[in-house]
């Protein structure tokens, strides 16, 4: 690129309050702005806007690139015309319709303005081009996690951590009990004897997809005492998500295995010595825009438990991930007041999840060369998908691409 | 001679007004049992169970056998009787209750199959599930209900159903192609009629609009009801009234405004007359008062802001509605209410249900039919819906057509409609059928039945499959459960289901104990369009398919093979074999 580029950028809401807002629906494009930005000042440099309208006045010789980290239907119309939305979707059409008089509900008002469209995998890249045209600019860049979490595939066997917040163990609260116990708070020292499961979800985003996979643990390793599950919650509101979790430990009374629900932000040191020793990780949605999570603990050499629809399918086969089976139905884009059915989701096989499980388990306790190939195996998949290297060569070969690039 | 004394919660003669209640179907089953029980002895239905025990004295006093039939779920079964018992039950999961709960000691029921000595259940599947629980050797019997015999069926069918149709039901129909969508809703000329008992009669009508209540039936652009009450999820909901109003009206709301609806001033439209009013920050009592001219059935609201908020959850946060009444500002003479009476005919508040009237139908091409409890989730008929609409949705020569079996029509028509309403226009029809339908015209509607359709996740019998399969009709079904006992693709276009996680439906603990399936949504999708493909292109697989569907039937569910299963399991006495008449 001969230019000199300028990107600013800008996400909904203050980095300042990321631990208030975790589980809130815009926490995300917050975290993968933050992930783009060594990639960004890799190619030009990078003005960071509070507001996305409060452009600086241009530079001689510089050209501006307004990158806006939202959904198409939140960027403002009248930036619409050289703001390109860097957005995440996990579902097989883009709206089309202008529900609630809003124009920008119509997917295709905003992009057609727009320079470009940047995504995070080529399943949202296809359901772009599908409403806008085989030559609609639009690529497919996940968030470049590989680089920071990498380093960890080298890890030795892991088998405690500490972790700050409120936890409710299996292992020292008798699920049998209907009353929440106490969680117990501050740091505290944990010790694990065999595989970890690890999973990270909103307990209320979705409800049914961490209750699938807590479900088919039990359902699976029920006789199993030296497995563990961790739920990470991420909720803002602490006793809601760990009440939610409580309800289906107590409910799934009574089992062996062991079960940890972990609510708190933990240090970066924290979250690296949770993956370090996690042994598998955990993925029952029905669509992802990316998950990061799942890249994040993979990158780290830590192969998965997880479906292969949407962008999952970017990344996730049968030689880095025990592969759950999904199949369509019938849904709504996600902020339609109408739920009209316009779209398709892929709810997971809860059969299949449960499977899923017991061959993990088993080739954990069995076969742990293989699981420790499917992890280096994920590392380096990830590697290719998510590393600084591969996204910022995708920026640079999508900022050719003509008309992306806008002068003024 | 033996004698079998029977008892059902809801006896047969019961049904009708009990349709869709807990345990209303073993009433069905003791009615497909009875015929044959005539034939193989006498038949004594008890009105408590309590008084099998003197029927047994009787007989014992001339020598004769007894058997008490319970046709009940074991919890709900006596113990402790000199009459021999056993219940008859339907069951749809892999284990049965064998913890107590709700200090109620038949909750396990390992105690009453004890205590019974024996069983007899309707499946396979269930036969399993007893013996996983009361051991191998527990004398349990799949003795399915003799359904094959019940219905006067047609010659086989040499070719599918297709041509022009007619026949007629008692009841109400829903149509989709005779709505109009719009964002806020959907409507169609008759369905304010259809969901309205008639004229008022002055009375006061409290609508509850929690979730257990029937008043979120009538509401168009809520979510589904919560224990307080339910919220509107578009810019201008709607109250479907269950009566005709004109003239002055109070309409006593409690209601307020969520997110930025607080304090919000919106309209509402009765009829030709409108009013504005605030929605309060919390909960409180809103009186508007209409005076329309025209007969009204629609109560619409306007002007709520609808957008979907960033936060928690993606549901947007409008207008709260607890409780709705309808009544007149001033007392009306008594002789105008008695006049209304006589022009409705019913008296609107005590009748829960819809006026019956005999509406005729038209159908071609293929019809696809399903009867089901619609508040049975297990029937899963929002799945049959979409994946019909989705398999169909640029086909006018489709039909999917629902009979609902449920006395109140209220118990699911906010469902449907919500449901019809996120699926919008399709060139497929959907007809749901509301109404209790006598033999001549169930076996009317399986004459014009092309295929019979079932998605359901977990069943303990499923007699509505078999009936139409004894008639020789082929099905698109899941072949889980009780279905795998007589349901394979020779017969079928088999839905692929697999497990998931749930409760015992009956343990308000809801302690995770069981596994139901759930149903493969594009496994459904494919399954409608390979049927209809059959049905327009392969006349002859459809004719193979339909002989298979009968002559199964013939075999599981035939008198004479239901009536050796219950001579071998009874221990019946040859003199019982005397009084039996030689099945057909």
């Amino acid at each position: 690129m001969t230019q000199q580029l300028r990107f600013l950028i800008h996400a909904p809401q203050d980095a300042k309050n990321m631990s208030a807002e975790l589980g809130r629906a815009d926490y995300s494009y917050r975290f993968v702005l933050q992930y783009f930005r060594p990639v960004l000042a890799e190619i030009g440099t990078v003005v960071e806007l509070p507001d996305p309208h409060d452009l600086p006045d241009g530079l001689p010789g510089v050209t501006d690139v307004l990158l806006l980290f939202m959904p198409p239907h939140q960027i403002p119309l009248d930036l619409a015309d050289r703001a390109i939305p860097v957005f995440a979707w996990e579902y097989t059409t883009i709206p089309t319709e202008p529900f609630g008089d809003d124009p920008r509900n119509d997917w295709r008002e905003v992009l057609r303005r727009a320079p470009g469209a940047i995504t995070h995998s080529q399943f949202a890249v296809t359901a772009v081009r599908e409403a806008m045209g085989a030559d609609y600019p639009v690529v497919s860049l996940p968030a470049p996690v590989w680089d920071t979490y990498a380093p960890l595939a080298d890890r030795g066997p892991v088998n405690s951590v500490e972790l700050t917040g409120a936890i409710l163990d299996t292992a020292t609260s008798d699920p049998a009990v209907g009353a929440m116990p106490t969680p117990t708070s501050g740091t505290t020292s944990l010790d694990f004897t065999g595989p970890v499961f690890t999973t990270v979800v909103n307990p209320y985003d979705g409800r049914k997809v961490w209750a699938d996979t807590i479900t088919a643990y039990v359902a699976a390793l029920r006789e199993e005492p030296d497995a563990t599950l961790v739920l990470k919650l991420v909720h803002h509101d602490r006793d809601l998500a760990l009440a939610a979790a409580w309800d289906f430990m107590h409910r799934l009374s009574p089992y062996r295995c062991r079960i940890l629900a972990v609510h708190g932000y933990l240090t970066d040191l924290q979250f690296a010595e949770l993956i370090a020793a996690t042994t598998f990780v955990v993925n029952s949605s029905r669509g992802e825009g990316q998950c990061l999570p799942l890249m994040e603990f993979m990158s780290a050499g830590v192969p998965a438990i997880a479906p292969d629809h949407t962008a999952l399918a970017d990344y996730i086969d049968a030689d880095d991930a025990f592969v759950v089976g999904s199949w369509p139905e019938w849904a709504w884009w996600p902020h339609d007041p109408r739920r009209f059915l316009r779209c398709l989701r892929h709810p997971v096989d809860w059969d299949s999840l449960r499977s899923a499980f017991n061959d993990a388990h088993h080739a954990a306790t069995s076969d742990p060369g293989t699981v420790h190939a499917m992890g280096v195996t994920a590392s380096q998949r990830l590697g290719s998908h998510c590393s600084r290297e591969t996204v910022t060569v995708g920026l640079r070969r999508f900022l050719t691409t003509e008309g992306v690039v806008r002068d003024r | 001679m033996t004698t079998f004394a029977v008892w059902a919660p809801i006896p047969p003669e019961g049904i009708a007004a009990n349709l869709g209640q807990p345990e209303y179907s073993y009433g069905f089953v003791l009615a497909r049992f009875r015929p044959l029980l005539e034939k193989l002895g006498r038949v004594v239905a008890v009105r408590h169970p309590e008084e099998a025990d003197a029927i047994y004295d009787e007989c014992r006093r001339i020598g004769d056998t007894c058997w008490f039939l319970v046709f009940a779920p074991p919890h709900r079964a006596p113990t402790g009787l000199r009459c021999p018992t056993t219940t008859v039950f339907a069951w749809e999961f892999e284990t049965i209750p064998d913890e107590a709960w709700d200090g109620e000691p038949r909750n396990d029921w390992r105690s009453v199959l004890a205590d019974h000595g024996r069983a007899i259940v309707l499946s396979q599947h269930t036969a399993t599930a007893v013996r996983r629980a009361m051991g191998p050797d527990f004398p349990v019997a799949a003795i399915p209900a003799p359904v094959y015999d019940r219905f006067t069926l047609p010659p086989l069918r040499q070719e599918p159903p297709l041509g022009q149709r007619r026949f007629s039901v008692a009841g109400t129909v829903v149509d989709n192609q005779e709505f109009s969508f719009t964002d806020d809703g959907l409507s169609s000329p008759q369905l304010g009629d259809q969901l309205s008992h008639g004229a008022w009669d002055g009375t006061r009508i409290d609508l509850d609009m929690n979730a257990q209540a029937e008043g979120p039936a009538r509401l168009v652009g809520f979510y589904h009801p919560e224990p307080w009450g339910t919220w509107s999820r578009v810019a201008a909901p709607a109250v479907l009234l269950p009566v005709t109003v004109t003239g002055p009206v109070e309409v006593d709301l409690v209601a307020h405004g969520l997110g930025a609806n607080a304090g919000r001033t919106i309209r509402a439209t009765l009829g030709d007359d409108e009013v504005s009013f605030r929605l309060p920050r919390r909960r409180g009592h809103i009186r508007l008062r209409f005076d329309s001219r025209e007969p009204a059935t629609v109560l619409q609201f306007h002007g709520i802001r609808a957008d979907v908020p960033p936060g928690l959850d993606e549901r947007t946060m409008g207008m709260g509605l607890a409780r709705l009444t309808i009544r007149r500002p001033t007392p009306v003479p008594p002789r105008v209410t008695a006049a209304t009476r006589r022009l409705t005919g019913r008296d609107a508040a005590s009748d829960p249900g819809l006026p019956g009237r005999t509406v005729p139908i038209n159908v071609a091409g293929v019809l696809f039919t399903s009867v089901l409890n619609p508040v049975d989730h297990r029937k899963n008929w929002p799945d049959l819906v979409s994946a019909f609409c989705w398999a169909f949705r640029d086909e006018p020569r489709a039909t999917l057509l629902l009979k609902m079996t449920h006395r109140s029509v209220a118990a699911y028509a906010s469902d449907l409609q919500d449901l019809l309403h996120r699926i919008g226009e399709t060139r497929c029809r959907v007809l749901v059928v509301h109404g209790y339908l006598p033999d001549a015209e169930y076996e009317a509607l399986m004459e014009a039945t092309t295929f019979y359709a079932n998605a359901s996740s977990a069943e303990g019998l499923c007699m509505p499959l078999m009936e139409f399969m004894s008639a020789g009709i082929p099905a698109v079904a899941t072949d889980n459960t009780a279905m795998a006992d007589y349901l394979t693709p020779a017969a079928a276009f088999v839905v692929r289901s697999s497990p998931g996680y749930t409760h015992w439906p009956h343990d308000d603990r809801r302690m995770i104990r069981a596994t139901e399936n759930r149903v493969d949504w594009q496994s459904l999708v494919d399954a409608f369009r390979r049927s209809f493909a059959v049905a327009l292109e392969e006349p002859a697989v459809y004719a193979d398919m339909a002989a298979a569907a009968r002559a199964t039937m013939v075999a599981v569910s035939g008198d004479p093979a239901v009536a050796a299963l219950l001579r071998d399991f009874l221990h019946l006495p040859d003199e019982a074999l005397g009084h039996r008449a030689e099945p057909k």
